[in-house]
């Protein structure tokens, strides 16, 4: 087992060079940063010292040496926009985000498993046909077209919650919300899904025959072997909720990582973007190494084969 | 009291969106204490349908016991609220399936999967004193050094080990009845064989009665007491291992023994073969089931279903034409 | 060795080694052990003959029908048809005299094709017949294995199990093949119906000449079956002769295991209590010499050793055993 996490870390740790890697050049394809940083009719030598001190002057691939070499050392860069170290930026805004992404996930995790299970045990009831219905709803609508309207309504029509910031306790009902709808409709129709195949099992009627009741043969047995998958997409929704967030913060205009990420894109901010990415790349890298490692936990076949 | 279980009339209708199919329709037998009863037949007969319902193991959704009573010393079963069913289940009336490789949770333990079942009956027990009772159990079923054997995982076990873990917990709360469904058809020959001798040392050591459904007619010969030969939901012929194989009255039975290649004497260039395939008939029925297969099938059997009539000592038949030879 | 005019199919010492994943040891440093599915296998097939080919689960059968078929690639040994070698270049026309039959009704008919595309499907890579000409081929062979015209333009899913297996014949059957490689083709029926399909496999046998390799578990369907039967134990075949003489002169220990382990329909003849103890051992690590020795109750000293031959004992009755005299002897 210990093996199997340390070639999967080394794995990690190359997938996360590549995507740094890709958005390096990227970035840089979309031109020279200096354009947004002088005023119009700014002297040539200006704009020529500060594109030494950028070193966007150098041949691609020595800013990109001089790139990784920072990137180690853990000199991360400066952001021009800001006037700051971007670490010190992110210090700020991350846990900005973190605040509405992990409790998004834990409501889509937590709801989407009770729904799915709800609907998997009354299969072909009224309750499951609402489930399948609202799900889709739920996973087919935009982030942005589900906050918008929350905000129509709750906002400006019913006055309930802000509309924007993260003062109080009610600005993040409506972005959690928002947030959640996605990996929570994911998540109840995959658990729906997944329950209901194994109910189909010849070892649930062996449970049964047991004598043991029917909710600890649906929990003991039936989500016990459902769960595989259901971890699976429950880590990989970390990613979505992620990416979902640069767009939600931008709707209820929340100070956090996403929404620096999309103006620091557009300013052609170089070091935050970067940054940004391997924050994100990171963590999805280490959900991925979670979810592979928590099969092995979940099923002892999986266990014997990587042994 | 004479009888362990009694099943009387029991109808269980399978429901379709276009059609019913009466998979159990009118069916009565009988099993006392330590008997060994062979349910017998081919696939849609009913066998197995009969003993699900008889522990209530049928898909609620389509599946429905219209009607019989099913009486387990002397308690009705069917109707039965599922928290009191869940008591007898696993103590009074254990089962072990087919294939023993889908029948074993595949994420928990020898030992865990069998003190589940002495937990589910015995809140108190603790998994030091389950340890013991455990380890004599798989002893019982013939698996060798069983305290290496308790934190293996099913799939680590071969179809034989797993079959043997099986009825180790069927076995654990000493039921009164174990129900097994094709309980070797799944495993090779060698391993069958082993497996029913197994079955046959267990039942006097436990002291239990069985219910054996099998397709196998050979299967059934060598471990059972008595036999019901089922068709198309209902039984068509009852009577004593002994009778049924020396005199086969129905014209099903004798098909069926007909059919079969045999181990010993002349080898037959053409086996008997019984013409046409099982059909589903909706209820009401009103002809023989086995009719427009059958050879000596008359305007009486087209016109009626005949009745299960006692023919001699505990052999009953369900056929019109029974005396007439052929 | 036999005429070989008179052979139809010639298995040639063939073995099929599977590599597999396995933990890695200091002695094991790649990982991957080589599992032996079939060891040393050779057999002849005569024109008009019905080999059956026994076994319990995992013993190779079902490896050497796909290696008979080249549906994979044996690691040595070679297939020989009608006197010349199967390769590459006369593989079609091997394909076209050599068919299969499979266990699962069910599964082995595409539910999506018609009647007419399934059975024409393998003239239409064999042949260039215009659309006319394969109906005259189809029709007569559907008739013969008890369908009929009005059956063509059905599918699969409206027919019972019985009768998709005589579909899945009528498939193998229109390229006029001179054998059929069925693998289990009746235990996935009920009895009756598996006594019609064994009837249409006679008949075919006599009216057309087949030759077949006959693949089951089933020493009864075996014996009604086979013209010789080839017993095999862990890749290897341990017994091979006349059908009768097999059962009437049983040689070796793991065959008349396998006969005393079989119910008998009659409650008289109560359970043997002389069955094989224990389970064939994984082919993963097969035991040292005989690989049978550790289950057998004759085993000598010397089959823990050495490997028996697999001798001609006279009249065609092949046997690998240490100890056959001695068993000879003691009938």
């Amino acid at each position: 087992m210990t093996g199997f996490a340390i070639k999967r870390i080394l794995k990690g740790i190359f997938t996360v060079w590549c995507i740094w890697t890709i958005v390096f050049f990227l970035v840089r394809l979309t031109g020279d940063p200096t354009d947004w940083l002088v005023e119009d009719g700014a002297s040539t030598t200006y704009v020529e010292q500060l594109r030494q001190q950028l070193h966007v002057d150098e041949p691609l691939h020595i800013q990109y040496i001089e790139s990784l070499k920072d990137l180690l050392t853990g000199n991360l860069g400066y952001s021009r926009q800001y006037k700051k170290d971007v670490i010190l930026l992110y210090k700020e805004r991350l846990p900005q985000t973190l605040k509405l992404a992990l409790p998004s996930l834990l409501l889509g995790a937590v709801f989407g498993v009770a729904l799915g299970t709800v609907a998997a045990i009354k299969h072909d009831s009224f309750a499951d046909k609402t489930v399948r219905v609202v799900t889709v709803v739920f996973h087919t609508l935009p982030n942005f077209c589900l906050g918008i309207i929350m905000i129509l309504f709750f906002s400006l029509t019913l006055r309930w919650f802000p509309s924007a910031g993260s003062a109080t306790w009610k600005s993040y009902i409506m972005p959690m919300l928002t947030l959640a709808s996605g990996p929570t409709a994911t998540i109840a129709r995959l658990t729906r899904n997944s329950l209901v195949n194994t109910m189909t099992n010849e070892y649930i009627d062996g449970a049964r025959m047991k004598g043991v009741s029917e909710i600890n043969v649906i929990i003991r047995h039936g989500l016990r072997n459902s769960l595989s998958p259901v971890v699976t997409r429950i880590g990989m929704q970390i990613g979505t909720i992620i990416g979902g967030s640069a767009v939600v913060e931008n709707v209820f205009s929340w100070p956090g990582m996403g929404q620096l990420l999309v103006t620091a894109a557009k300013n052609r901010d170089f070091q935050v973007v970067q940054l940004g990415v391997l924050i994100i790349a990171t963590t999805v890298t280490i959900a991925h190494i979670l979810i592979d490692l928590s099969h092995g936990w979940l099923d002892p076949r999986v266990r014997e084969q990587v042994k | 009291m004479d009888n362990i279980l009694e099943v009387r009339n029991l109808r269980t209708y399978y429901h379709t969106r276009t059609r019913t199919v009466p998979a159990v329709d009118g069916v009565d037998f009988t099993l006392k204490p330590k008997e060994i009863l062979g349910l017998v037949g081919e696939s849609g007969c009913g066998k197995t349908t009969v003993a699900r319902s008889v522990v209530g193991l049928i898909n609620r959704r389509n599946t429905k016991i219209e009607s019989g009573e099913i009486l387990f010393k002397g308690q009705e079963l069917n109707g039965m609220d599922s928290h009191r069913l869940c008591g007898i289940r696993g103590k009074g009336i254990s089962m072990i399936f087919q294939d023993p490789f889908v029948s074993l949770s595949p994420v928990y333990t020898v030992f865990s999967q069998i003190y589940e079942v002495m937990k589910a009956h015995d809140p108190e027990i603790t998994k030091a004193q389950a340890r013991g009772r455990i380890i004599e159990l798989l002893q019982n079923v013939g698996i060798p050094s069983p305290e290496l054997r308790l934190d293996d995982y099913p799939f680590q076990l071969s179809g034989g080990m797993q079959q043997r873990v099986m009825i180790a917990i069927a076995l654990a709360n000493n039921p009164d009845i174990l129900i097994a469904d094709e309980p070797t058809t799944a495993l090779d020959v060698t391993v069958q064989a082993q497996v029913l001798d197994l079955l046959l040392q267990l039942r006097d050591r436990y002291e239990m009665a069985m219910i054996l459904i099998s397709h196998n007619l050979a299967v059934v010969a060598s471990i059972c007491d008595r036999v019901c030969v089922m068709y198309g939901g209902v039984v068509v012929e009852e009577a004593s291992v002994y009778d049924i194989f020396d005199h086969p009255m129905h014209p099903y039975t004798k098909g069926l023994m007909a059919s079969i290649p045999s181990i010993s004497g002349d080898r037959k260039e053409e086996l008997f073969s019984i013409k046409g395939n099982v059909e589903v008939i909706e209820p009401p029925v009103t002809c023989c089931r086995f009719c427009k297969r059958c050879e000596r099938a008359t305007e009486e059997c087209r016109l009626s279903e005949p009745p299960l009539v006692e023919v001699g000592p505990g052999h009953k038949v369900r056929c019109f034409n029974r005396d007439r030879e052929d | 060795m036999e005429d070989r005019t008179d052979v139809l199919l010639e298995v040639d010492h063939i073995r099929k080694d599977f590599v597999q994943k396995a933990k890695k040891t200091r002695t094991n440093r790649k990982g991957k052990v080589t599992v032996k599915a079939v060891d040393d296998v050779s057999f002849t097939i005569r024109p008009g003959e019905a080999l059956g080919l026994i076994g319990e689960s995992g013993c190779g059968k079902t490896t050497v029908s796909r290696v008979v078929m080249n549906l994979i690639r044996p690691t040595e040994g070679k297939i020989i048809f009608k006197g010349t070698e199967v390769t590459k270049h006369n593989i079609m026309e091997f394909r076209r005299s050599v068919q299969m039959v499979f266990q699962d009704p069910y599964a082995s008919l595409d539910p999506k094709m018609s009647i007419r595309e399934i059975v024409e499907e393998p003239l239409r890579v064999h042949t260039k017949l215009s659309k006319k000409d394969m109906d005259a081929v189809v029709i007569p062979v559907l008739e013969r294995i008890g369908l009929s015209r009005e059956d063509l333009d059905k599918f699969p899913h409206e027919f019972s199990g019985g009768q998709r297996q005589r579909i899945g014949i009528a498939r193998a059957l229109v390229t006029k093949p001179d054998l059929l490689v069925c693998d289990e083709p009746v235990s996935a029926l009920d009895v009756s119906i598996q006594a019609s399909i064994l009837n249409l496999f006679k008949t075919l046998q006599q009216d057309l000449g087949l030759a077949y390799l006959f693949i089951s578990h089933d020493m009864s369907v075996e014996r009604h079956m086979a013209d010789r039967i080839a017993v095999m134990y862990l890749g290897r075949i341990v017994e091979l002769a006349e059908t009768d003489e097999l059962f009437s002169n049983t040689l070796h220990p793991y065959t008349m295991a396998l006969m005393k382990s079989i119910p008998v329909p009659d409650p008289r003849q109560k359970l043997t209590r002389e069955y094989l103890k224990g389970e064939p051992p994984s082919p993963i690590s097969p035991p040292s010499g005989c690989p049978f020795h550790e289950r057998c109750a004759f085993a000598t000293e010397k089959c823990s050793q050495e490997r028996p031959e697999f001798l001609d004992v006279g009249g065609g009755h092949c046997v690998a055993c240490h100890n056959w005299a001695a068993i000879r002897e003691g009938k």
